[in-house]
């Protein structure tokens, strides 16, 4: 017999044996998840992309072990071969407990760490072919990564947010709505990162009732360009479960619009075993008066669906007013007529005030800002109000017969209460009112509910004061 | 007889009544600090504290730090659903700020505000300003009338040994981060040492060129 023919048998006996996990030392196997009495054998999954070969029946379960150095957002794809077989996949942590499972295949992201795959048949059994490939996300997402997969009760564990494929043109602010089961796990220690910047704008809606909201918006005009992790949290374990931390994200790229990107959540298996407890720390007060429970006297939660009333738009059409002022002689001036644009979200008023301060004559602009006054010849104050907004002041000469055009001047959004300074308390004035439509005002982008966005302008302008100067 | 002790009951009663508004604690907030000798590197805690028989919605404090001694690290609220709202930051000045969607009772730990220490110092924390906010008939807030403000200042001696820094545990809550812009921090100072690095550059170089020429 030719080396070359001895060669290739000794070839197709070794694959064989593969096949039967003859390499490998066969160990019985009787974790808690994933619990048979059929024998196990422990096989390793090295490469991603291969092609694995694999038997298995009611009496024989293969493991494959692979391990994660950072983490990887992974679908393993088992493809009977044998006609009949329905294969089921387990994904265990290092301690073999489940951390989720499928049929045909599976689909997870799991930061760094040690994991199996648990290949059983659903029905059936017989040879089959397994992948394990990286999921390439070629779409914006947002994921949540939990670490550890599997905690005690009474332990912690770290889920970590991160926006996926962001765009080079990046978002401006987002608002993440997290979920878990809160019956299960307590959520606590909300950390922003600096995805979008130094010195962002944040409201988080402290969790309840299993979810929690957090809205983040760069501010002086940052914003997240780049992937990355935007904020974590600890979740602790307090009964025995398991659940699916999730967090939706509905971003904006910078034209005031939320819009919703897909989400992969991530799976937190809690056991029974409950360590020695250990107390949660509480903040030691300092003072001379002792906290108070906070959970005995709360009122009752508000309800979180927002009650959009939009108030009923000004009319579009500018009305004049025309108030005649007492002119000294008897022959009254000729009109002049100002014009100009004042940008603003919101219905702008734009008056005409005399040395007095008395209101001469005003008008709504229209939707795009223009607006034209009419009124006698004369020195007047000009000035443009919105809700919400800091007024703009300058002085108009109105020449009889002729049209004077004041420049363009955009309002600072963000004077919520009016007193001319954008301050806390119109911050305050958001957190308070948040996913609500009232107080109107502090609507500023007029999208008809009080969120992120409005938070978002508001940091841009904050500590401005008015009224702002209109040359 | 009769009118007398009419008289006496009505001062009594006076009394009494003076006694009771004085007995109901008007809402307050002070700044108390535990420690107050650190070593460089080491994280000073500092608690606003309030007492308010007002439920409250909201709540802003500003307290004055010399950034030369200071570094802030955070800010949170151990009040459920007080959450942060963490607006831009001035160097000097920690600027915190809360709200709540709902009324929250307030009687102890308003917040928490860390520093690190960055050197041998001598300083203070001041408390600038602090209010508590309640929400208006007309949706805004709006800050709690009468609210008087106590401890205001707390005196720090850092030495300039370094200690072990400590590390950051941070109660339940929403945190604000109080890092002041990075631009105000340290643009100064990295063009001071780019300009020191084109003089010693230029005088390298000429020195260079002379030699060269000499040779």
């Amino acid at each position: 017999m030719k080396p070359k023919r001895l060669i290739q048998i000794f070839v197709v006996i070794m694959l064989v044996l593969s096949t039967l996990g003859g390499s490998q030392p066969a160990l019985a196997s009787s974790n808690s998840s994933a619990h048979s009495d059929a024998m196990v054998i422990n096989r390793n999954l090295n490469l991603w992309d291969a092609t694995y070969f694999g038997f298995v029946n009611s009496s024989i379960h293969e493991k494959w072990h692979f391990d994660f150095t950072e983490s990887h957002n992974f679908v393993v794809t088992v493809s009977p071969i044998t006609g009949g077989f329905i294969p089921l996949l387990i994904l265990l942590d290092v301690n073999g407990i489940e951390i989720a499972r499928g049929t045909g295949s599976l689909t997870s992201t799991q930061p760094a760490g040690s994991y199996s795959i648990q290949v059983q048949p659903e029905s059936g059994g017989g040879f089959y072919l397994l992948t394990l490939r990286e999921v390439v996300q070629s779409l914006p997402a947002v994921s949540t990564v939990v670490s550890p997969s599997s905690v005690n009760v009474g332990e912690s564990a770290v889920a970590t947010v991160s926006l996926n494929n962001v765009p080079a043109e990046g978002y401006t602010s987002a608002e993440f709505t997290c979920t878990y089961d809160a019956s299960l796990v307590e959520v606590s220690n909300i950390l922003v990162a600096n995805l979008f910047g130094a010195d962002p704008a944040t409201a988080i809606q402290d969790p309840q009732n299993g979810s929690f909201i957090v809205a983040i918006a760069g501010s002086n005009g940052n914003k997240a360009t780049t992937s990355g992790v935007v904020f974590t949290f600890n979740v602790k374990a307090l009964q025995a479960g398991q659940t699916v931390i999730e967090c939706k994200v509905r971003v904006n790229n910078g034209n005031n619009i939320l819009t919703d990107l897909p989400s992969i959540g991530s799976s937190l298996t809690i056991n029974g075993v409950a360590p020695t407890l250990t107390p949660i720390a509480s903040p030691t007060p300092t003072g001379p008066t002792p906290v108070e429970s906070p959970t005995s006297t709360l009122p009752p939660v508000e309800s979180p669906t927002p009650t959009i009333t939009v108030p009923p738009l000004e009319s579009p059409t500018p009305t004049l007013t025309f108030t005649p002022v007492a002119s000294p002689t008897s022959t009254p001036l000729p009109n002049g007529t100002l014009t100009g644009q004042v940008i603003a979200s919101k219905p702008v008023t734009v008056g005409l005030y005399d040395a007095g301060n008395l209101l001469i004559t005003s008008a709504t602009a229209n939707p795009d800002g223009t607006f034209s006054l009419t009124a006698p010849a004369g020195t007047y104050t000009v000035r443009a109000t919105a809700s919400g907004f800091l007024s703009a002041q300058g002085s108009a000469i109105l020449t009889g017969g002729s049209t004077t055009t004041k420049p363009t001047i955009a309002l600072l959004a963000g004077d919520i209460d009016n007193n001319n300074v954008i301050d806390q308390f119109d911050a305050m004035t958001i957190g308070m009112s948040y996913n609500t439509a009232v107080p109107a005002a502090a609507d500023l982008n007029n999208d008809g509910i009080i969120n992120v966005l409005d938070l978002e302008i508001l940091a841009q302008n904050y500590r401005d004061t008015g009224p702002s100067v209109w040359e | 007889m009769k009118r007398i002790s009419a008289s006496i009951l009505a001062f009594l009663l006076a009394i009494l009544g003076v006694f009771k508004v004085h007995a109901q604690s008007p809402e307050t907030i002070w700044l108390t600090g535990g420690v107050t000798t650190f070593k460089t590197g080491e994280t000073v805690l500092v608690t606003l504290n309030a007492s308010s028989s007002t439920l409250i919605q909201g709540f802003t404090f500003q307290i004055r730090y010399d950034p030369a001694c200071l570094r802030p690290v955070n800010a949170s609220s151990p009040v459920p659903g007080m959450n942060g709202l963490p607006l831009p930051q001035l160097t000097g000045l920690v600027d915190g700020s809360y709200a709540s969607i709902t009324p929250q009772t307030v009687n102890g730990v308003l917040a928490e505000v860390r520093f690190t220490t960055l050197k041998g110092c001598q300083t203070s924390l001041t408390l600038e300003s602090a209010a508590l906010a309640i929400r208006n008939a007309e949706g805004f807030a709006a800050p709690l009338p009468g609210v008087f403000i106590g401890e205001r200042n707390i005196a720090l001696n850092i030495d300039s040994e370094v200690g072990v820094s400590d590390s950051t545990q941070q109660g339940s809550g929403s945190i604000l981060p109080l890092d002041p812009p990075a631009a105000e921090r340290g643009f100064s100072g990295w063009i001071i040492g780019m300009l020191i690095i084109l003089l010693f550059g230029g005088v390298g170089f000429g020195a260079y060129k002379v030699f060269r020429i000499g040779g």
